[in-house]
C-alpha cells in the first residue's frame, strides 16, 4: 500500500533540530493517542463509504498515514480533527482512484427540502424525539454526501465550524450552509418517515 | 422568503448552535418573534440538532476489533523507523510480509513465526502504555479478589489475579479487557516501584517460555495450566525476572 502525501493536512515543516530530537517520543505519543479515535474515525468512514469493508480500509489507510507523518502533527492542536482531516482527504483520493463521481452538493434537493418546511410549529417535532436510533442513522445516510458529512462532523463529532472548514478545505460560511441544509433535509425525511409510519399503524 | 427572512435564514444555524454573536442573536430573536415561517425553520433545525446530539454516542458504530488490531499493526513499522535504535531493529525483524499478514487480519494468538510474535508483543506494549495513560496517575490499589470478581462478572473469565505485595514493591491497580485478539485477553495493571507493569492473560493458549526485549520493554511469556501469560514493563530485566517468579506462584 503506497503512502500518498497529498492526503496530509497542510502544515509547517518540522525541520529544526530541537523538533528532530523530540520527534521520536512525539511520534510515539501521537500513535498511542491516535488509537483512541478508532471508533470516531470508523463512524465517519461509515458515513462516507456507507460500506463496512470500505470503511475499514479507509480507517486503516488513515492510520498508516497518521503514523507515517506523526511528526507533522503540531502539539497543542486538535489530534482528533487532524485524524479526521486525513480521513477525509484519503477518502477523496480513494474515490478519485476508483474513478467514481466526486462528492457533489445536491443543492436542488436541499432547496426543495427547505421550501417544504413552513407553517407554524407542529407536533412532528415532538414525535421526532421518539424516532429509533436506526431510523435516524438511515436518514443521515440517505443525505447527499456533503450534507451528511457536515451534519455528522458537527452534531455527532461536535467539531467547531472552523475545524470542519479546515478539515474539508471549504469556507466557514459553506460549512454553516451545509449543516443548515443537511439538518433541514434530515428533518423533512424523518418527519416523512414518521408520518408514513403513523398512517401504516392507523 | 422575504429579503429579511433570507438574511435571517443565514444566521439560523449559528443561532441554534449558540454560536451567533450578540448583535446577530438579537436580530434573529427579534425576527423570530414576528415571523412564524422562520420560527418554524429554526425550531426544525433545533429539533434535529437535539435529536442527533442526544444519540451521538449511539450513532457512532464501534469499530470491529480486527480493525483495531490492523490499525495498531499499521503503526508498528512507523515505530521501528521512529526509534532508529539498531539494538533491537536487528532482532525485531518485522518484515513487510509479516506486516501484510497482520494487515490481512490473519492473526492467531501467537503466530508461529518469530517476527509475528514480536509484532504482537509490540502491540501488547502499546496497549500497556495506552491503558496506563488512560488510567491516570491517581489510581488506587485494587484488591485481587475484587479484580477476579470483575473479570468473572464482566467477561466470564475465572482466573487468578496475583495480589499486591509490599515485599515485592508491587501494587495491583486495575483489570480490564485488552482490545486485541477480539478482546480475548485480560489486562492486569500493576505498579512496581513506581513503574507501570502489565500482566496479559490469554485464556486457553499454550506457549513455550521465552523472553523478548522490545521497544525498551521486557516481555516475559509463559504458560500455566489453562492460560498463557505475558508480563510487560520497563523496570529492567532483573526486576522483571524477579517479578515473574512472584507472579508464577499464582499462575501455575
Amino acid at each position: 500500500m503506497g503512502i500518498d502525501e497529498s492526503a496530509m493536512p497542510r502544515g509547517r515543516d518540522s525541520g529544526d533540530t530541537a523538533a528532530a530530537r523530540r520527534k521520536s517520543s512525539h511520534a510515539s505519543w501521537v500513535e498511542t493517542a491516535a488509537l483512541g479515535f478508532v471508533d470516531s474515525l470508523y463512524g465517519a468512514a461509515m458515513r462516507l463509504t456507507r460500506n463496512p469493508a470500505d470503511a475499514e480500509d479507509l480507517v486503516q489507510e488513515t492510520y498508516l498515514k497518521a503514523f507515517r507523518f506523526a511528526d507533522q502533527f503540531e502539539p497543542g492542536t486538535n489530534l482528533k480533527a487532524w485524524l479526521h482531516t486525513i480521513l477525509h482527504n484519503t477518502f477523496l483520493n480513494m474515490r478519485r482512484q476508483s474513478d467514481r463521481d466526486p462528492v457533489e452538493v445536491d443543492s436542488e434537493l436541499a432547496d426543495q427540502a427547505a421550501v417544504r418546511l413552513g407553517g407554524d410549529e407542529t407536533p412532528e417535532q415532538l414525535l421526532l424525539r421518539d424516532t429509533l436510533d436506526a431510523d435516524v442513522q438511515a436518514a443521515i445516510d440517505s443525505l447527499p454526501a456533503a450534507f451528511r458529512q457536515a451534519v455528522w462532523l458537527r452534531d455527532v463529532e461536535e467539531f467547531s465550524y472552523s475545524d470542519i472548514a479546515r478539515m474539508l478545505d471549504i469556507a466557514p460560511g459553506t460549512v454553516m450552509s451545509r449543516i443548515s441544509r443537511g439538518r433541514r433535509m434530515l428533518y423533512a425525511r424523518l418527519v416523512q418517515a414518521r408520518t408514513a409510519a403513523e398512517k401504516a399503524v392507523l | 422568503m422575504k429579503p429579511s427572512c433570507r438574511e435571517i435564514d443565514a444566521l439560523l444555524t449559528p443561532y441554534v448552535d449558540g454560536e451567533a454573536g450578540g448583535e446577530d442573536r438579537e436580530a434573529v430573536e427579534a425576527h423570530l418573534a414576528v415571523c412564524p415561517p422562520c420560527r418554524s425553520r429554526a425550531a426544525a433545525e433545533q429539533t434535529i440538532r437535539d435529536v442527533v446530539r442526544d444519540r451521538s454516542a449511539r450513532l457512532v458504530e464501534r469499530a470491529p476489533s480486527g480493525l483495531r488490531a490492523r490499525c495498531i499493526a499499521a503503526g508498528a513499522p512507523a515505530l521501528l523507523r521512529s526509534t532508529g535504535a539498531s539494538r533491537w531493529r536487528s532482532w525485531l525483524g518485522l518484515s513487510i510480509a509479516a506486516t501484510a499478514v497482520l494487515a490481512a487480519g490473519a492473526i492467531g494468538w501467537f503466530a508461529r513465526s518469530a517476527s509475528l510474535e514480536t509484532a504482537f508483543a509490540a502491540q501488547l506494549i502499546k496497549d500497556h502504555q495506552k491503558c496506563f495513560v488512560a488510567l491516570g496517575s491517581a489510581a488506587d490499589a485494587l484488591e485481587a479478589a475484587e479484580a477476579e470478581a470483575r473479570l468473572e462478572q464482566r467477561y466470564g473469565w475465572r482466573m487468578r489475579v496475583p495480589e499486591s505485595s509490599s515485599a515485592e514493591g508491587l501494587t495491583l491497580l486495575d483489570v480490564r479487557r485488552c482490545l486485541y485478539a477480539d478482546g480475548a485477553v485480560a489486562h492486569v495493571l500493576y505498579e512496581l516501584a513506581d513503574r507501570p507493569v502489565s500482566l496479559f492473560i490469554v485464556p486457553g493458549a499454550r506457549e513455550a517460555d521465552r523472553v523478548l526485549e522490545i521497544m525498551g520493554h521486557d516481555a516475559l511469556i509463559w504458560s500455566g495450566d489453562e492460560n498463557t501469560y505475558v508480563l510487560v514493563g520497563d523496570p529492567g530485566s532483573s526486576e522483571m525476572t524477579r517479578l515473574a517468579t512472584y507472579v508464577r506462584r499464582f499462575t501455575n
